[in-house]
C-alpha cells in the first residue's frame, strides 16, 4: 500500500470539491478519484472522507441524491451546487496565494 | 433552509440512518471488490476494507452531529426517560401532580378574576381612549357631575371627541305585566357614539330625543330586556312602552355588551330641561364619560376642562369656586373597589403555591437519594454535570407541567363558581373566564414552579460523589447536604402557613367585630320596600304626594298584624340616599368642608327603626308639613365632628343653602353597612323632599308573612304601583356582610389548605429522615435506650424546625398585618390573639406529623430494621 500522505486540514474539502466539478461521483467514486489524480499518493481514510462529505453537504457546497450504478446497484451520487463551484474557486485562489508565499520564502536566497 | 432539514431528520431519524449504513455498505463492499481484485482473499479482503473504514460508530456518531439537532435529540431522549422514571413510581407523581395541580389550579382561578377586572379591556373600540369624568372637590376627591358643568364642557371642549351623561334612574314600567320598577339609564345622545357600539335593531338616540321640546318620550332596550320580556320579537321598534304613565316609543335595541352593568334593562334620553335639576349647579346626580381624541393624553383633556371651568367660574356658585376637574380611565374607575382584595387574594393563593412547590421540591429530594447509583452510572460513563442537571430540569418541567395541565381543568371547574360569587358584585362585561391570557398565565407559572423547584435536585446532582455512591450502604456528604435542604424548605413552609393563618384570623377577627357591631338599630320583624310615585299627573306637587304617602301609611297600618309603619326616603342598606355639605349656620365660610348624608323621614320612622334618642326629640307630626320650620334630628357622629361635647340642641345647621334647627340627637346607626362606620348624618321631615319614598313596616310576626297583605293593601289605592326591592331588614342588615363573608371564606379556604400541605410536607420530611436514621435508632434501642428518649429525641428535631419556622412567620406576619390593615379599612394590625391563635393550631398540626412518624420507628423492631440493610 503507498503511504498516506497527510493532508492540510481543510484540503480535503477542497479536493473532494474539486473531483466533484469534474461530474458527480459517489464516495467510492470520489476516493477511486483521488487515488487516481494523485498517482496513488493520496489514500483517503473513508473515516475522513464521509463525514466531510456530510459537513459539505450541510453547507450547501454539495448535494447529494440516490441513483442506480452501472452494476444496477444503489448509491449516493453527490455533485456540486452553484455555492460549491463558488466555494471551490475562492478555496482555489487562496491555496494558490498560500503556495506562492511559502515558495517566495522557501525559496529565497 | 437547514433548520428545515433539521427538523425533517428529527422526524425521519431513522431513515436517515438507514441511508448511512446502506451508502458504507456499498462503499465497503466496492472496497471489497477491489482487494479480491488485486488477489487477497475474501477474509483478507473484507478485513482490510473494515480497517480502513475505522471505527463505524464513531463515523455515524459523527456523521449524526453534523446532520442531526443535538439539542432537540437529547431533549427528546430527556423526555422519554422522564415519562418513564415517573410511571415506574405513581405514588410519588399522583401526590405531586395533585399537589401542583393544587396550586397551579388556584393561582389561574384567581388570576382570571384579575384578568376580568384589571386586565381585559373592556370590549369597546379602543377602550383605554374611554374616561371617566368627575367635579373635583377642593379636597382632591371625585364628586358626581352637575348638569350645567356637563353643558360647559361639551360647548367649549375640543380635546375629545364626544362625551355623554349618564345617571341610574328607576322608571315604573306598567301595562307589561305586573306593575314594577326597572333600572334605567339616562344617557345623552353622543353615548352609542362615544362608546363605540351599534345598535342590533333600529337606532340610538340623536340630538334631537334629549333636547328640550323634542322627542323625549323615546326608550331604547337592551338585548337582555328585549330576550326576556319581548320575545326577541323583531318587530319591537315602534311599539310603545308605558315608563313612569308616559308612553315611550321604542327606537331600538342595543346589544349586551354595550353597557357594563347588566341590572340595566333600558335606555332613555338625558334631557337637559333648563331650570331643573338637571341643568343645576347645585344637583350633582349624574356621572360623565367621554372619549379622548386620538393622540390626546389624559392629562391634556383634564387641563382643558379645567381651564374651561376657570373661564367660566363667574357663572359658578360660590361653594363651586375652588372645585375643578378630575378624570380617571373608565378601566380604573371600574375596578377600583375589587382592586385591594384582588390582589389580597393573589398573595394568598401565591404563597399556597409556594408551599406546594417546598413540597415537591422535598419529594424530588427524597426520591434523589434513592437514584444517586444510577446517577452516578451515567457521570462514570461520561455524563456532565450539565447533562445530568438538564435531565433532572427535564424532569421537573414535565411534573410541573402535567401538574398545570390538571390545575387548568381544576380552574375550569373553580372559576364558573367564581364568576358566580363575584356576579353580584362586578360589572357585567368583567366575568372571569378562560382566555388566552389565561392559558398563558397559568403555563408561565407551571413553567416558573418547575424550575424553582427543580432547581434543589438539580443542585445535587451536579457533581455526584462517584465513589461514594457506587459503594453500597454507604451514606455520604450529599445526603447532609439534602437533608439541609429539606429542612430549610420544610422551615420555610412552615413560615408561609403561619402568614396564612394569621391573614385568615385577621379578617375573621374583622368579620366578627362588624357582626358584633352595634347597629344602632332594632332589625327584628320589620318589612320594607320602596314605593315610588311618578312625578306628573297625580301625583304632580308635593301636597298631593304627601297626602298620598299619608292614606297609604294609614291603609297599611290598618293590616293586622302590622304595629307601626312610617316612611323615609331611602331605605337602610341599599345604597341610595342624598348627601349634602353641612356647616354652622354662623359660619357661612365653613360651608363647603364637610359632606354629611340626609334622610328625609315621617313622624315615628325613627321609633320603627329602634333608633335610641339621646338628647332632644325626634320627628314629630307638626314638623311634617311643607311650610313648617325646618328642624334636624342629627346623629352622634355629627355631633362629634361638630360640637363635641357642648349641647346641640337648639343650635343652627346651614344644610342645602337652608338654614335648620337641632332639635334631636340620635345614636349613630349602621345603616349604610354593618361594616362601613356611621356618617355624620341629619334626619328631616318627609315633606321636604317627598320625591322619593319608601316604607318601613314593623310587624307582630314574621314580616314576609304579612307580605301579600302589605301589598295588597298599597294597590287597593293605586294598582298600578310597584313595589320595589320587598324584603326584611334584617335580611339586608345580614347581606351588607355578603362582601365580607366571601373574602373571608376563600382565604379561609387557602389557609386550609396551606396548612394541609404544610403538614404533608413535614410528614414526609419528618418519615424520610426516620427512615435514614433507622439503622441509628434500631443499635440505640438494641443498646437499652428507652423508647419514650428515642421518641423525644426523634420528635425534638421536628419541633426545633418548626419553631424556627413559627418565629420566622410570625416575623414577617407582624410586618405583613400592617401592610394588610393599611389596605383593607376593617382589619385592626394589632391583634395579639389572632398570632397566638396561629401559633397554636400551628403547633398542634406540625407536633401531631412529627410524632407520628417518630412513634411508627420506635414501634418497629430493632432487630428487623438491622438485618435489612
Amino acid at each position: 500500500m503507498a503511504q498516506k500522505s497527510d493532508l492540510l486540514p481543510g484540503t480535503l474539502d477542497m479536493l473532494v470539491l474539486r473531483v466533484l466539478s469534474r461530474g458527480e461521483l459517489h464516495g467510492w467514486g470520489i476516493t477511486l478519484k483521488l487515488e487516481q489524480l494523485s498517482k496513488s499518493a493520496l489514500q483517503v481514510d473513508e473515516g475522513s472522507l464521509y463525514p466531510a462529505l456530510y459537513r459539505m453537504e450541510e453547507k450547501g457546497w454539495i448535494k447529494a441524491e440516490w441513483q442506480t450504478t452501472e452494476k444496477n446497484r444503489r448509491a449516493k451520487y453527490y455533485s456540486l451546487t452553484r455555492a460549491g463551484h463558488k466555494q471551490l474557486e475562492a478555496e482555489r485562489a487562496r491555496w494558490d496565494r498560500l503556495t506562492a508565499i511559502v515558495a517566495e520564502v522557501m525559496h529565497a536566497t | 433552509m437547514k433548520l428545515l432539514r433539521k427538523i425533517r431528520w428529527l422526524f425521519r431519524k431513522d431513515k436517515v440512518e438507514a441511508d448511512m449504513a446502506e451508502e458504507m455498505r456499498f462503499h465497503l463492499e466496492e472496497r471489497m471488490a477491489d482487494n479480491l481484485a488485486d488477489g487477497l482473499s475474501p477474509d483478507d479482503a473484507r478485513s482490510a476494507a473494515q480497517r480502513r473504514f475505522g471505527n463505524l460508530s464513531n463515523l455515524q456518531e459523527q456523521a449524526r452531529e453534523v446532520h442531526g439537532w443535538r439539542c432537540a435529540d437529547e431533549l427528546s431522549k430527556d423526555l422519554r426517560f422522564a415519562f418513564r422514571q415517573l410511571r415506574k413510581s405513581p405514588g410519588f407523581t399522583t401526590v405531586a401532580i395533585v399537589t401542583l395541580a393544587i396550586g397551579i389550579g388556584a393561582n389561574t382561578a384567581i388570576f382570571s378574576a384579575i384578568d376580568a377586572v384589571l386586565l381585559r379591556p373592556q370590549p369597546y373600540p379602543e377602550p383605554e381612549r374611554l374616561v371617566n369624568i368627575f367635579e373635583r372637590l377642593p379636597g382632591g376627591e371625585k364628586n358626581p357631575v352637575s348638569g350645567s358643568a356637563f353643558i360647559d364642557w361639551r360647548d367649549h371642549q375640543k380635546k375629545f371627541e364626544g362625551l355623554f351623561l349618564y345617571s341610574y334612574d328607576q322608571l315604573d314600567l306598567t301595562e307589561l305585566g305586573e306593575p314594577e320598577k326597572i333600572n334605567a339609564l339616562s344617557v345623552s345622545s353622543a353615548f352609542d357614539s362615544v362608546l363605540g357600539v351599534r345598535p342590533l335593531l333600529g337606532r340610538g338616540f340623536t340630538p334631537e330625543d334629549d333636547q328640550v321640546g323634542g322627542q323625549n318620550n323615546v326608550v331604547v332596550l337592551t338585548e337582555r330586556f328585549w330576550r326576556t320580556r319581548l320575545g326577541a320579537s323583531p318587530a319591537v321598534v315602534g311599539q310603545t312602552l308605558r315608563l313612569d304613565g308616559v308612553p315611550h316609543a321604542i327606537i331600538g335595541v342595543m346589544p349586551d355588551r354595550a353597557w357594563f352593568q347588566s341590572s340595566v334593562a333600558i335606555f332613555v334620553p338625558y334631557a337637559l330641561w333648563p331650570g331643573s335639576y338637571r341643568t343645576s349647579h347645585e344637583v350633582n346626580r349624574a356621572h360623565g364619560l367621554g372619549r379622548l381624541a386620538p393622540g390626546v393624553s389624559l392629562t391634556q383633556a383634564q387641563a382643558e376642562l379645567n381651564s374651561i371651568k376657570q373661564s367660566l367660574e363667574s357663572t359658578y356658585p360660590a361653594h363651586k369656586q375652588k372645585w375643578g376637574v378630575l378624570l380617571q380611565p373608565m378601566q380604573d374607575f371600574l375596578a377600583q373597589k375589587s382592586k385591594p382584595v384582588l390582589l389580597l387574594l393573589l398573595g394568598a393563593v401565591g404563597l399556597v403555591l409556594l408551599i406546594a412547590c417546598a413540597n415537591v421540591a422535598n419529594l424530588l429530594l427524597a426520591r434523589a437519594s434513592t437514584r444517586q447509583r444510577e446517577i452516578a452510572v451515567r457521570a462514570a460513563l461520561g455524563a456532565s454535570g450539565a447533562r445530568l442537571m438538564r435531565q433532572v430540569v427535564t424532569e421537573s418541567l414535565l411534573l410541573s407541567l402535567l401538574g398545570g395541565a390538571g390545575g387548568i381543568l381544576l380552574a375550569m371547574g373553580s372559576i364558573q363558581l367564581l364568576g358566580t360569587l363575584g356576579a353580584r358584585y362586578l360589572p357585567a362585561t368583567m366575568t372571569p373566564q378562560v382566555d388566552l391570557r389565561v392559558l398563558g398565565f397559568s403555563l408561565l407559572v407551571s413553567c416558573g414552579t418547575g424550575l424553582l423547584f427543580g432547581i434543589f435536585p438539580a443542585l445535587s446532582v451536579r457533581r455526584p460523589d462517584l465513589n461514594q455512591a457506587l459503594n453500597s450502604g454507604s451514606r455520604g456528604a450529599t445526603d447532609g447536604r439534602r437533608t439541609r435542604s429539606q429542612s430549610s424548605l420544610v422551615v420555610a413552609e412552615v413560615a408561609l402557613t403561619v402568614l396564612l393563618l394569621v391573614g385568615t384570623g385577621l379578617l375573621v377577627r374583622s368579620l366578627v367585630r362588624a357582626v358584633t357591631a352595634d347597629p344602632g338599630i332594632d332589625p327584628r320583624n320589620v318589612l320594607m320596600f320602596g314605593l315610588t310615585m311618578p312625578y306628573g299627573g297625580k301625583y304632580g306637587d308635593a301636597e298631593k304626594r304627601l297626602a298620598f304617602l299619608e292614606r297609604v301609611t294609614e291603609e297599611i297600618r290598618s293590616v293586622p298584624g302590622v304595629g307601626a309603619v312610617a316612611t323615609t326616603d331611602s331605605l337602610p342598606f341599599s345604597n341610595g340616599g342624598q348627601g349634602y355639605f353641612y356647616s354652622l349656620e354662623e359660619q357661612p365660610e365653613t360651608r363647603q368642608d364637610r359632606a354629611g348624608a340626609i334622610k328625609y323621614v315621617s313622624p315615628g320612622y325613627l321609633e320603627t327603626l329602634g333608633a335610641r334618642l339621646v338628647r332632644g326629640r325626634f320627628i314629630t307630626g307638626s314638623d311634617n308639613r311643607p311650610n313648617a320650620p325646618r328642624v334636624l334630628v342629627i346623629n352622634q357622629r355629627l355631633v362629634d365632628v361638630l360640637f363635641g361635647q357642648a349641647d346641640p340642641i337648639g343650635r343652627h345647621l346651614n344644610v342645602a343653602h337652608q338654614a335648620w334647627e337641632i332639635v334631636g340627637v340620635a345614636a349613630d346607626m349602621r345603616i349604610e353597612g354593618l361594616p362601613t362606620a356611621p356618617r355624620p348624618t341629619f334626619y328631616a321631615a318627609q315633606a321636604h323632599f317627598p320625591w322619593g319614598s319608601a316604607f318601613m313596616v314593623r310587624t307582630q310576626g314574621d314580616p314576609l308573612a304579612t307580605a301579600g297583605a302589605v301589598a295588597a293593601a298599597v294597590h287597593r289605592l293605586d294598582a298600578g304601583l310597584p313595589l320595589d326591592q320587598l324584603r326584611t331588614l334584617e335580611h339586608a342588615m345580614e347581606e351588607s356582610l355578603g362582601p365580607q363573608k366571601l373574602i373571608l371564606k376563600l382565604i379561609g379556604a387557602f389557609a386550609t389548605t396551606a396548612l394541609l400541605l404544610a403538614s404533608i410536607g413535614l410528614y414526609g420530611v419528618m418519615s424520610y429522615a426516620v427512615a435514614n436514621r433507622q439503622r441509628e435508632m434500631s443499635i440505640r434501642l438494641a443498646l437499652g435506650a428507652a423508647r419514650p428518649d428515642i421518641m423525644r429525641l426523634i420528635v425534638g428535631n421536628g419541633v426545633r424546625l418548626m419553631a424556627v419556622g413559627l418565629g420566622l412567620g410570625l416575623l414577617v406576619a407582624v410586618a405583613s398585618a400592617q401592610y394588610l390593615a393599611s389596605r383593607l379599612a376593617s382589619v385592626n394590625a394589632f391583634d395579639p390573639l389572632v398570632f397566638l391563635g396561629a401559633a397554636l393550631i400551628l403547633s398542634v398540626v406540625t407536633l401531631l406529623a412529627c410524632w407520628l412518624p417518630a412513634r411508627r420507628a420506635t414501634n418497629a423492631d430493632p432487630m428487623i430494621a438491622l438485618r435489612a440493610d
